[in-house]
């Protein structure tokens, strides 16, 4: 008890300042570094962001026979993957870039991984149809379909979903699948 | 003096110089974030956390015969050094336009003469293998230093790699023949 008496301020020091320092160390940079939120919506489901709705409407996997004379131009392996996205106008705050960002991503396995849309998609015989675009400018105010190409590892499209990122928000959609 | 003045002194000499020698021995503050490298040698697959490598051959030569695009000239005063890779990304899009190559304690960068796309881009995204060609291009009197025989081709996937896993790997570039030209084909997804 006489041990204990002499040394209990210190051990309050101790007991305080174990949990103070392990804050500063690890639950501020947490704090200050918030997640960016990520929203999901269901299949067939509109979101309303940047002064449009967004709808994904379609989806079609295309699996790899390889490249050269009688195929069809999409490794073996890998499959292409098309997207379709209505855009259309309505009344809302569009983000100061004007522009939104599309990825493919899955979380199979415990593995976070993303893919980027094929910048030329004619490298593997694959054609965007007329009145579509691959690129999502918000400033026109106009409605538009968006058809994004991505190149993925066989076994991928099974899983994936469509991230719409809009200002700092994330819309991950269920792709819809025939 | 009494004997418990003793112990706690020769305590207190002992603890600090028990401190010295931790000091001494610990890392400094690059070592502390330095990244983890992941050697291997040339045919080996070497993975880091974003990149996983294979490098099947490296050659030399005075010019590039690019056959997919127009570069101009690639003549050079030195030589380069040419490296046929198979490189695919793990998690995410990736660019290896920080690769080095280093020759004992002389570090080169990785050439950006080749024409779009190429090998420095795994843009597709992960597990999406790509085979291509990664260039550097240094003096020929660095064939004949020291380091040469271990040379380190090191395949940062970002400026700030620390404590991050980046794929090394090691090639012998003694004894290899400068050739005139060699062919430089654009890079292709692997079938698998």
């Amino acid at each position: 008890m006489k041990w204990l008496r002499r040394n209990l301020a210190a051990l309050l020091v101790i007991v305080l300042a174990i949990p103070v320092l392990a804050f500063v160390l690890v639950g501020v940079p947490l704090l200050d570094r918030p997640a960016p939120p990520v929203v999901t919506v269901k299949e067939g489901d509109t979101i309303k962001a940047g002064g449009y709705s967004f709808t994904v409407t379609a989806s079609q996997e295309f699996p790899g026979t390889g490249t050269g004379p009688g195929t069809n131009s999409i490794p073996k392996g890998s499959s292409l993957v098309g997207v379709l996205v209505d855009a259309e106008p309505i009344v809302g705050p569009i983000p100061d870039d004007n522009y939104c960002d599309v990825e493919l991503t899955s979380r199979a396995g415990g593995d976070d991984r993303t893919w980027r849309a094929v910048s030329s998609p004619s490298d593997f015989a694959y054609a965007i149809g007329d009145d579509r675009t691959t690129i999502c400018l918000l400033d026109d105010q106009e409605k538009f379909e968006l058809e994004q190409v991505f190149l993925v590892p066989s076994g991928v499209y099974e899983s994936a979903t469509l991230d719409l990122v809009v200002g700092s928000t994330t819309y991950r959609f269920e792709v819809p699948r025939e | 003096m009494t004997a418990r003045r003793w112990i706690a002194g020769v305590a207190i000499v002992a603890a600090l110089a028990g401190s010295a020698v931790l000091v001494a021995l610990a890392p400094d503050n690059d070592g502390i974030t330095a990244p983890f490298f992941i050697r291997g040698g040339l045919g080996d697959t070497v993975s880091g956390r974003n990149l996983t490598a294979v490098v099947n051959s490296v050659e030399l030569a005075d010019y590039l015969d690019i056959k997919y695009n127009d570069a101009g000239d690639t003549s050079t005063d030195g030589v380069w050094v040419v490296l046929d890779t198979v490189l695919t990304a793990r998690r995410d899009t990736v660019v290896v336009g920080d690769a080095q190559l280093w020759i004992g304690d002389v570090h080169y960068g990785v050439s950006d003469i080749l024409p779009a796309p190429t090998s420095l881009q795994l843009s597709y995204g992960p597990d999406v293998p790509q085979h291509g060609s990664l260039v550097f291009e240094i003096p020929l009197s660095a064939l004949k230093g020291p380091g040469a025989s271990q040379a380190s081709i090191v395949l940062y996937d970002k400026v700030d790699a620390r404590l991050d896993s980046v794929p090394v790997v090691v090639v012998d570039l003694t004894g290899l023949d400068v050739k005139p030209r060699v062919r430089i084909d654009e890079r292709t997804v692997v079938d698998q």
